[in-house]
């Protein structure tokens, strides 16, 4: 089932919290939608899922316009982070509920509901757990047990509002991949709301950036990262070294550091490099301007990747450097070392 | 050597974070014993010099079985009006905001600051064959055992408000969204979502308007008219036996109605605390 959405703006009294959404998530697609708190990416979810209307525009579910559906017209699971379990009924009761509130007519027979529930059980692992209540369970435990509940009406479209905001690094990273497999198994077209970047690359087909409820960028987790639209996506995804500078006659400058720009433009800007798009050298040998020369100071040798720190020597900046550890080895670096480091990849966008 | 001393010595003495335990639980408990136990271990100990036999004669006078008839079922209706209306005003008051609002949440306390017996009398003015409402009404209020429920559905007005409205501020919309969103109706969320978690609270507060209606006289004794074996309640029984100076009666009933009310509060607490140990850890 494919979401289509147009034009869809929405306010809280003067506030504006969605600017004219457009996002179009093929049938069977997994997209997150990645933004800072505040960026309104929760009311889009809610509005999806019917409990919250849209000021304007359109949204679409299969063809179908549900813009002013009520709740129920829209068939959509909804797995929220405080995971809203039925404190008051048994994990086996809270899967079965979406089934046993059906009408009469349409209410599946207590055998057919007693066995989707085992195969929901069975998919989220807790057999033995199904007749205990949630607050027995661990976080991790009730946010599967929110997910059946969810699936258990076999909704149109899944909907999930930082499912694992809640939990632990450790319980995160395991459900994380356990939903990627998930959805490779029952491919339910799926919107999953984060703020997590790591999140939402690991799991997601495409991943929605969203700030101060615009549409930022729209891409798989490759172009999102390796090219990034604008100024804030490329702040927001990953860590980044910003050099502020001006650029004149198509070139950047700030201290001795200039490389040519697209743009002709006179104005400020702000180049920026991902600590991982240096290579370091002892010694200057390429052309002088498109380096920087810089101090160690810091050196994080932790870890698969070793994060160094560096003083530049024209202008006052730290600068983040991470190396693997072979190249940090074969460099054999030492703190207080003067150093050139050279951009692989540099971006600059115009300051505003 | 001083050292392992000092050792032994804190292992022995539980640590306390809090300061002042002993103090205070010795205050509490003394004034407990002082303004509770005491004067309601005398109403035991003077009835038991009666034996079972003078105790059971003193119960069983038919003028004393009406009344505790009377006390019981106006008591319980009087309270399970309550419940549900409780219930209901809770809810308005928690889940609306409209004009006039913090002034009806502070009118709910008035049955508690008001003296009963103008609770009574007002009453029985208003719903009297000529008063405002009584006029209007088909039947007859004041001076009747519908009468008395009206003085006690008053009188226990905010026990079921006061405890039901907190529980209710502090559940989340989420679990309602939720149950929303897998497709149940309002009807089916009330029932199957929000009762079950507002129902302890809701139960508490049943137990103790019917623990306060019981025990009633003051409001009551105006609405009444107090004809025996019509309209005479249980505390009126014990007021007329004392004012006969028959010690043993009085406190012969005085003891059914206390253990009947702590029954009943003990009873309703401990299922409720069953329902609840099952899923709140």
């Amino acid at each position: 089932m494919s979401i289509e959405l147009k034009n869809i703006s929405k306010s809280y009294g003067p506030y504006q919290v969605l600017k004219n959404i457009n996002l179009t998530i093929q049938s069977g697609e997994l997209v997150t939608l990645l933004g800072p708190s505040g960026s309104g990416k929760t009311s889009l979810l809610r509005i999806l899922a019917g409990l919250e209307f849209a000021d304007e525009g359109t949204l679409l579910i299969h063809g179908k316009d549900l813009t002013d559906a009520p709740i129920k017209k829209r068939k959509a699971g909804f797995v929220f982070q405080h995971y809203a379990l039925f404190n008051t009924m048994t994990i086996r009761e809270n899967i079965a509920y979406g089934l046993r509130v059906r009408p009469r007519k349409f209410r599946p027979s207590k055998k057919t509901i007693q066995d989707r529930v085992n195969q929901l059980l069975h998919l989220i692992r807790l057999e033995p757990y199904s007749n205990r209540y949630p607050s027995q369970l661990s976080g991790g435990q009730r946010q599967r047990v929110a997910l059946a509940r969810a699936l258990a009406i076999e909704p149109h479209i899944l909907l999930l509002d930082e499912p694992f905001g809640a939990l632990d690094a450790k319980v995160r990273k395991e459900l994380r991949q356990w939903l990627r497999q998930l959805h490779q198994q029952v491919k339910m077209t799926s919107l999953l709301v984060t703020h997590d970047q790591e999140e939402a690359f690991e799991v997601s087909d495409r991943v929605v950036i969203i700030n101060k409820g615009k549409v930022e960028q729209i891409g798989t987790p490759t172009e999102v990262y390796e090219n990034p639209a604008n100024a804030f996506v490329y702040d927001f995804i990953g860590n980044v070294n910003q050099v502020r500078g001006k650029i004149n006659d198509g070139l950047f400058v700030n201290g001795n550091f200039r490389i040519p720009v697209d743009t002709l433009d006179r104005s400020d800007g702000i180049a920026y490099i991902r600590p991982d798009q240096f290579t370091i050298k002892a010694a200057n040998n390429g052309p002088s301007d498109c380096t920087l020369s810089a101090t160690v100071t810091h050196i994080h040798p932790v870890g698969s990747v070793i994060k160094l720190e560096l003083e530049r020597q024209d202008e006052t900046q730290s600068i983040e450097v991470e190396v693997t550890k072979r190249e940090f080895d074969e460099l054999s670096l030492t703190k207080n070392q003067h150093v050139f480091l050279e951009p692989r990849q540099v971006k600059v966008f115009a300051a505003d | 050597m001083p050292q392992l001393q000092l050792k032994k010595k804190t292992k022995k003495k539980k640590k306390q974070i809090i300061p002042g335990f002993g103090l205070s639980l010795g205050f509490s408990l003394s004034y407990l014993s002082l303004l509770v136990l005491i004067p309601l271990s005398t109403i035991f100990i003077y009835t038991s010099q009666l034996g079972w036999g003078g105790f059971f004669h003193q119960i069983s006078q038919p003028i004393v079985i009406a009344a505790y008839r009377l006390s019981f079922t106006t008591a319980l209706i009087a309270s399970l009006i309550n419940l549900v209306f409780g219930v209901l005003t809770a809810w308005v008051l928690v889940r609306y905001s409209f004009p006039g609002r913090k002034l009806i949440d502070g009118l709910l306390d008035l049955p508690f600051a008001l003296p009963t017996s103008v609770a009574g009398i007002t009453l029985a003015t208003l719903y009297s064959t000529n008063g405002w409402v009584g006029r209007l009404l088909p039947f007859k209020v004041s001076y009747t055992q519908i009468g008395i429920i009206v003085a006690l559905v008053l009188i226990g007005m905010p026990f079921v408000v006061r405890i039901v409205e907190p529980v209710l501020q502090n559940m989340d919309k989420e679990n309602e969204e939720a149950s929303a969103i897998l497709g149940a109706n309002r009807f089916q969320t009330l029932v199957h979502v929000v009762f079950p978690k507002i129902r302890p609270a809701a139960f508490s507060g049943f137990a103790l308007a019917f623990s306060r209606a019981l025990g009633e006289y003051g409001s009551v004794v105006f609405i009444a008219g107090n004809m025996p074996f019509k309209t005479e309640i249980a505390p009126l029984v014990i007021m007329q036996k004392l004012e006969g100076f028959d010690y043993d009666g009085a406190t012969s009933v005085a003891l059914v109605l206390l253990v009947a009310s702590f029954l009943i509060l003990f009873l309703i607490n401990f299922s409720q605390w069953l329902v609840k140990r099952r899923y709140v850890n």
